[in-house]
């Protein structure tokens, strides 16, 4: 039982010892494991952050300070102001309806069968503030639809339209008969559609060939991309979004002539 | 049952199935480029949009990160538990939305933002009981962390701890 003799004892502690040694160099095994793997970390997360930023600086706000911008567009929203209410002397006491739209989108289209004569009746009355918003964020979802039928980026094409009609004057037709003509989600427009519209818009003769050009070489791409950088960092995640008077406008109201029209009378100081 | 779920090869399969989709969605929202994440982000309404930049970037890219680690078996205990925590905040997140009313795309996979609302309620439905299927891959890990073919047990080759399987 108790009666240990020296020899046993000597192994007992050698044999501990060799344990303790070899426990730890196991300890020193497994911390350079974790500093391997916690270098490997770091080094993934660097290149994770360096693409992040790269990527982020390249659409930061998404601004490019020297696109283009179709006439009377301002760098402050990249929207597009329409009616003679702009210019009048109490312009600041007159309601403003901010319109945020992707030419792409069937309920904007179905915002304008609806509500469209009033607003659009209102702004030439000089009563409405009105200011299209473009946004493009329809051109990622239908991007397959989109290209199957030939008409890539339609949203984005369909916008950069508008800017050059809205360079003939011609912005509150153009737009009209965009959302009057809209096809089917996804089967898109072509540069022959929108140079078509732009015709029963008003366009024509010089003008036309200028629009034509305006739109070939993606003039106001640049607008564009600034006007959806816009969208994104107002953190707007569908269209149509009225604002009015900074308001966002319940869809209720929204579609109902009747109940914009009191909204708006109500929003006139 | 409990055996099963013990077994070294079961967790392999947990440890390698949580790495594919954390990559796969991590991934996917990572590149996708443009405002996509942010959108999808922004769908749900819960962080201010002006963050949205950020965590675009920053939750996919967390989740490449464990992906990774899961992958070749390094820190598998702390990262399945960071899984299931994060797996649980989207759980919070599309449950959220639902009790608002909102009919969105998760995002999960990239895409996101707000959808018709034909077939929203099994659409969420799926989609957390997915989601806790990963929590469910992740638990399994925080508890048995130890599977075979991990960088990890490079560093651990005699068998200290007493729950520990032989690996081959």
């Amino acid at each position: 039982m108790a009666t240990n003799n020296q020899g046993s004892r000597a192994a007992r502690e050698a044999a501990a010892a060799a344990r303790a040694a070899a426990k730890s160099e196991q300890k020193n095994r497994e911390r350079k494991i974790q500093i391997i793997g916690g270098a490997a970390v770091l080094l993934v997360v660097a290149v994770l952050v360096a693409i992040g930023v790269h990527a982020a600086s390249k659409n930061a706000g998404g601004v490019d300070s020297k696109a283009a911008l179709p006439a009377g567009v301002t760098s402050d929203t990249y929207g597009v102001k329409v009616g003679s209410a702009w210019s009048a002397t109490n312009a600041d006491s007159i309601p403003k309806l901010e319109l945020w739209e992707d030419f792409q989108c069937p309920a904007c289209k179905n915002l304008e069968d609806s509500s469209g004569a009033v607003i659009s009746g209102l702004s030439k009355a000089g009563k409405l503030r009105v200011e299209y918003r473009p946004t493009i964020f329809l051109d990622a979802n239908l991007q397959g639809e989109n290209t199957s039928n030939g008409n890539p980026d339609s949203s984005l094409e369909s916008t950069m339209a508008f800017g050059c009609a809205v360079d003939s004057g011609k912005a509150a037709q153009f737009h009209t008969i965009v959302f009057a003509n809209q096809p089917a989600e996804g089967k898109g427009y072509s540069f022959n559609t929108l140079s078509g519209f732009a015709q029963s818009a008003g366009i024509s003769g010089t003008e036309l060939t200028k629009f034509n050009d305006c739109l070939s070489s993606k003039k106001y791409n640049g607008w564009v991309q600034n006007s959806y950088a816009k969208f994104n960092a107002a953190g707007i995640t569908s269209t149509p979004t009225g604002i009015l008077n900074g308001k966002t406008v319940d869809n209720n109201v929204l579609y109902d002539p009747k109940a914009l029209t009191k909204a708006i009378q109500a929003a006139t100081k | 049952m409990k055996g099963f779920l013990r077994n070294p090869y079961a967790g392999l399969i947990c440890r390698l199935s949580l790495a594919v989709v954390l990559l796969a969605a991590g991934g996917a929202k990572f590149f996708e480029g443009g405002f996509a994440a942010q959108r999808a982000i922004n769908a749900y309404k819960v962080f201010p949009p002006s963050w949205a930049p950020f965590l675009g970037y920053a939750l996919p890219g967390v989740e490449i990160v464990l992906g990774l680690l899961l992958l070749v078996g390094m820190f598998v205990r702390i990262s399945s538990l960071i899984t299931a925590v994060l797996m649980t905040g989207f759980i919070a997140g599309i449950i959220s939305v639902w009790v608002r009313g909102y009919s969105i795309d998760c995002g999960c996979f990239g895409g996101g933002g707000e959808v018709s609302e034909a077939g929203k309620n099994l659409r969420y439905s799926k989609e957390i009981l997915r989601d806790l299927l990963f929590v469910g891959l992740a638990i399994r890990l925080v508890v048995w962390p130890r599977t075979p073919f991990a960088f990890e047990n490079l560093g651990k080759v005699s068998d200290d701890s007493p729950e520990s399987e032989p690996v081959e």
